[in-house]
């Protein structure tokens, strides 16, 4: 690992200021779970890293007015344990509680989760310079591609790895960004972007600016989070889905259904979404909406039955709200 | 002198009285009808476990010597490539840096992980950074990673066996395995399976990678090494120190596992050593997952064509394998073909496909578990082709014999598991997740009479015992086991007995822990030595009585005379009566023993049970429950061997549902040397595992153990292969059996909810 210099100053400020000041050589570090591995790799190589160790204000969760905050130091085991988030925001406790292992969930924050870089082994080895590098290539193209994206990709196929985005955008949340000029809140929805937006980076997050807070506005969803992996534990997701309706008796006043490591963003399944709004919810309903939610899909030569997994969470979802 | 005992052999139904002979002063053989007091009686924890958990028993990774110098790799990022000039001299001049030692003569390099250069250093950050700073000049070539099957037909007559003496880093020699006439079986037989099953590459992957410790004091050489090998990697070190054995000392207390992949150094441990004693100081060189991955070897993958035909009875008529192993060389796969069933026409045949990957090592019962996958799911498609139940179909094609207790354990596992209730006809299970049930045998030889075991029992004068020789521990539990049977065969406290091993100063011969041998050479020499230490302490008590030594017994700590049980004194005090000396100190070696028409040639035998739930919508699979029935000869240490059982059952469930080496056929390199991607099974995927252990008295020693390491990797992934297509009706011939795949098979096989 490059050497670095650290530093842990006491207010967002002054972080914001030092981010400020060393463009392109200064991080964040907060949980590191995400970081430390990059750097151990070589994939990023900062000369500074900006502890939030000292900072007030990122850990914690509060409700105000029915407007759920949580600090962007969150723990992922935090939030996976946290009574009320269980109760009025399932989706997210479920979500976090999946990431990695005890271990990882104990140190990651979902700050680091929403930010993280993508896991496409192409990415994090050093010896392939990719699109996401500034190289010229995606070698997912022609190379192993199983885990790789079947939605929305291009030029490059990563999947976006997070389990809290997916939740998060069901529920409709934004988040807080503060830059040197000062605050601003964006939805999910606009905080992820596509490849060929800026292969470069996943979010719009400034260079200058941290996430300090996300914010779930007041909804009465129901929710639940599905995710299908190779291992029970420490794993990243095939495929994810994360489903916010609001239902009244069999009907399905709004849905919302976001799928995880299908895009190299938390997919939307907005087809589907219009489909079921205002319908009374069943077997063959279901069908139909997972036949949507991957009807755009164009797997590569190693990951076709992604979709067939895609289909059976979005099925899955749907019929646990008609079932409730 | 001679004596002789009547010995109870076999297992429970089929046991048979035999008479042997024995020397005089050797110990009498542990049979049926003895009464144990410990052995297959206690479980006794291990006697390390508390030394393992607080982390006071030391690996070579714990080693730290003062003033040590950390070594780090240099390896080559390319599948195939000319090595034309290495550039050391950023690197040297990096702080911290002692030495840039370059791989001798490297021309080439034939696989991505090549070492090409060992950088040494103050720190092992220093050493990290300054890896990175060796400027190597590579010409890549054209590589190949994808193995294809040729046309010409593989070599005929080959099956593999160990071969104690010749084995050189993994490598088999291979008798000839034919016999009848297979093209008119099947021509013959009523139904007729032929398909193609294939493996993957499964790297070694030890928790504790490979690694070494170096240190020269007054031209002495001292070693730790993760090892399973305790001798050779001695002689390795030798050899690399340009330094004489006798010089040259190798500890290694305790280890993170070696699966068959640490039989001696590797040849950049060599260069540490040469660094060590250039520079004066220490050296450690343990690899990161990179190297573990990449260098360290792994279980060759395989392509397997297999044929299997049988009457409508149930009787097999012929079988025939043409293997491919998928590995750097000319690697071997081995089916249990001539070994597992009885059947009169059997051909097997192996030869290797090469790509560019590291030499292929010895990986838990090389070259079986592939075959075993192969033969048992052909076996269960062939019982499905003739409508009989896979059971039934097994028992019709297994023997009984005192010695073999395929039949046995078969039944066992049945009833353990429930099968007669659980087992319904493939494809027939309802709804989206579908319950599946499989078994496959397990058959292992076993070689040990080959292997030279010699240990020392010295009996103190304060009743203290003390059993030593030179193994190493590779975490199976030899230490325990040696207590275990010393106290079996003393008559005293497990508490009593030290055991000392993991070090060349013992200097006292053990074999290296290969083939399952351990616990089967060294539990005859602890008998022996106990045994002979005891008479020797018993002749004063024996003379004090009037009577002689073997009349003496000691059970329960307390020392009698079989004929005058009023005659007894507690052990501390009969050892307190040792005159003219401190201690009594006798070595004894392990010693193979015959008896006419029991022997089986030394066979473990074994079967397992599995049940999976297998989601056709997601194509998850489960593997909830594993019975493993399986026999080692006698078990001497019951709860290890227990353990060894659940492990060879979790690795074998990892094999058969997670493990897979990925190659980018893009560049070549390996894209999952990491334990990220690299998916090894982890608890939440865990069955639940009942480890059922199957006594078979084979006097083939005066213990009657055998070994267990091996086999019980040997049929989980077969057992489970053939659960899955029980449940889905569709079988999956290609491991792992990963989601993708069971959704494509269930696809193109119309398995409905």
């Amino acid at each position: 690992m490059k050497a670095f210099q650290h530093v842990a100053p006491n207010s967002a400020q002054e972080l914001v200021a030092l981010l400020n000041e060393n463009p392109d050589q200064a991080k964040i570090l907060a949980g590191g779970m995400d970081l430390l591995g990059e750097m151990k790799e070589h994939i990023v190589e900062p000369d500074m890293l900006i502890s939030v160790s000292q900072l007030d204000g990122l850990a914690g969760v509060r409700t105000e007015n029915g407007i759920t905050y949580i600090g962007a130091a969150v723990t992922l085991s935090e939030l996976a344990e946290h009574a009320e988030i269980n109760h009025e925001h399932t989706v997210l406790a479920q979500a976090a509680g999946s990431v990695g292992s005890p271990q990882i969930r104990n140190r990651g924050t979902l700050g680091g989760n929403l930010c993280q870089r993508p896991r496409c082994w192409y990415y994090r080895d050093e010896q392939y310079a990719c699109f996401k590098k500034g190289g010229g290539d995606c070698f997912a193209m022609a190379g192993r591609n199983r885990y790789h994206a079947i939605l929305g990709a291009g030029p490059c196929f990563m999947v976006h790895p997070s389990d809290c985005a997916p939740a998060l955008m069901a529920l409709g949340a934004q988040v807080h960004l503060l830059g040197p000029d000062g605050s601003r809140v964006v939805p999910l929805e606009a905080f992820y972007h596509l490849p060929e937006d800026d292969v470069l980076t996943e979010t719009t997050l400034q260079a200058n600016e941290m996430l300090t807070e996300v914010e779930i506005p007041a909804h009465s969803t129901k929710s639940v989070y599905l995710k299908v992996r190779e291992k029970e534990s420490f794993d990243w997701a095939l495929a994810t889905v994360a489903a916010a309706f609001e239902m009244d008796g069999p009907y399905c006043l709004k849905a919302n259904l976001v799928m995880g490591g299908v895009a190299p963003v938390p997919w939307r399944a907005t087809q589907a979404e219009l489909l079921l709004q205002g319908q009374e919810l069943s077997a063959p309903l279901a069908t139909q909406a997972a036949e949507l939610a991957v009807t755009d899909a164009l797997p590569l030569s190693g990951n076709e039955p992604k979709v067939m997994i895609a289909k059976a969470l979005v099925t899955q979802a749907v019929k646990s709200f008609k079932v409730a | 002198m001679a004596k002789q005992q009547k010995v109870t052999v076999g297992h429970e139904g089929h046991y048979r009285e035999v008479t042997m002979t024995l020397g005089n002063n050797d110990p009498e053989v542990w049979d049926a009808e003895r009464e144990y007091t410990l052995v297959g009686k206690k479980r006794i924890p291990r006697v390390d476990a508390i030394d393992k958990v607080t982390g006071k028993a030391k690996y070579t990774h714990d080693i730290s010597r003062p003033n040590m110098l950390y070594a780090v790799l240099v390896t080559c990022p390319h599948a195939k490539a000319r090595v034309n000039a290495v550039d050391t001299s950023e690197a040297k001049s990096m702080p911290g840096v002692v030495l840039v030692e370059l791989v001798p003569n490297l021309r080439n390099a034939n696989y991505a992980g090549t070492v090409v250069a060992v950088v040494a250093a103050d720190t092992i950050q220093q050493a990290r950074d300054a890896a990175r700073r060796v400027i190597v000049d590579y010409e890549p070539a054209a590589f190949s990673v994808i193995p294809e099957k040729p046309q010409a037909p593989a070599r005929r007559g080959r099956s593999m066996k160990f071969d104690m003496d010749k084995d050189v880093e993994g490598r088999y020699t291979l008798p000839a395995a034919e016999r009848g006439s297979v093209d008119p079986a099947f021509r013959q037989a009523d139904a007729v399976i032929e398909a193609t099953y294939t493996t993957p590459i499964t790297p070694h992957q030890c928790w504790e990678t490979h690694g070494s410790v170096s240190e020269w004091q007054n031209n002495q050489l001292t070693a730790w090494a993760s090892t399973q090998a305790l001798w050779r990697t001695r002689g390795d070190a030798a050899s690399a120190g340009q330094v004489s054995i006798s010089q040259t000392r190798l500890i290694c207390q305790h280890m993170g596992g070696g699966f068959g992949s640490k039989f001696g150094l590797e040849d950049y441990d060599a260069i540490g050593i040469q660094i060590a004693k250039r520079t004066r100081r220490p050296v450690k060189i343990v690899a990161d997952r990179w190297v573990e991955a990449t260098v360290c070897g792994y279980k060759p993958g395989a392509i397997m064509d297999v044929r299997v035909g049988a009457n409508q009875d149930g009787r097999l008529r012929a079988m025939s394998l043409k293997a491919y192993a998928i590995s750097a060389q000319d690697g071997s796969i081995d089916a249990p073909m001539l070994d597992g069933y009885t059947c009169s026409n059997v051909s097997t045949s192996t030869s290797g496909l090469s790509i560019n990957v590291v030499g292929p090592r010895a990986f838990r019962a090389p070259g079986r578990p592939q075959g075993t996958f192969a033969l048992e799911l052909a076996l269960e498609e062939l019982a499905v082709a003739i409508d009989m139940d896979p059971l039934e179909f097994r028992l019709k094609n297994v023997r009984s014999h005192p010695t073999d207790a395929r039949e046995s354990i078969l039944q066992i596992g049945a009833e353990r598991f429930g099968w007669r209730d659980k087992f319904q006809k493939h494809g027939s299970s309802p709804g989206p997740i579908k319950q599946g049930v499989g078994l496959a045998m397990c058959t292992w030889n076993y070689g040990s009479g080959a292997n030279t075991c010699t240990v020392r029992c010295t009996i103190y004068k304060d009743g203290s015992v003390e059993v030593a020789t030179g193994t190493q521990d590779l975490g199976t539990g030899n230490r325990t086991a040696m207590a275990i049977v010393a106290a079996e065969s003393l008559g005293i406290n497990v508490d009593r007995i030290q055991v000392s091993i993991g070090d060349t100063n013992i200097g006292l011969q053990a074999p290296v822990s290969w083939g399952s041998i351990s616990t089967g050479a060294i539990a005859p020499a602890v008998r022996t030595a106990t045994y002979r230490a005891q008479q020797e302490l018993f002749e004063p008590i024996a003379a004090l009585w009037n009577t002689t030594a073997d009349d003496l017994q000691c059970q329960g700590g307390v020392v009698s005379s079989k004929t005058n049980p009023g005659s007894a004194m507690p052990w501390e005090q009969a050892a307190a009566r040792m005159t003219g000396t401190s201690m009594i100190s006798v070595m004894s070696s392990n010693r193979h023993l015959n008896a006419s028409g029991v022997n089986t040639g030394a066979q473990m035998r074994g079967a397992q049970f599995a049940e999976v739930e297998v989601d056709i919508r997601t194509g998850s699979v489960r593997c909830t429950k594993i019975v493993a029935v399986h026999e080692c000869g006698k078990a001497m240490a019951q709860a290890q061997a227990e353990s060894q059982i659940c492990g060879g059952v979790v690795m074998g469930a990892s094999y058969a549902l997670k493990e897979e080496w990925i190659l980018d056929p893009t560049q070549g390199r390996p894209l999952n040397a990491n334990l990220e991607n690299y998916k090894i099974l982890g608890l939440a995927d865990a069955p639940e595992i009942e480890a059922v252990l199957v006594d078979v008295y084979d006097p083939i020693n005066c213990t009657c153990a055998k070994g267990l390491g091996e086999p019980p990797h040997i049929p989980t992934a077969a057992a489970i292969g053939c659960a899955v297509y029980n449940a889905l009706g569709v079988p999956i011939r290609d491991l792992p059996i990963t989601p993708y795949k069971v959704l494509e098979a269930a696809t193109k096989g119309g398995v409905r909810s």
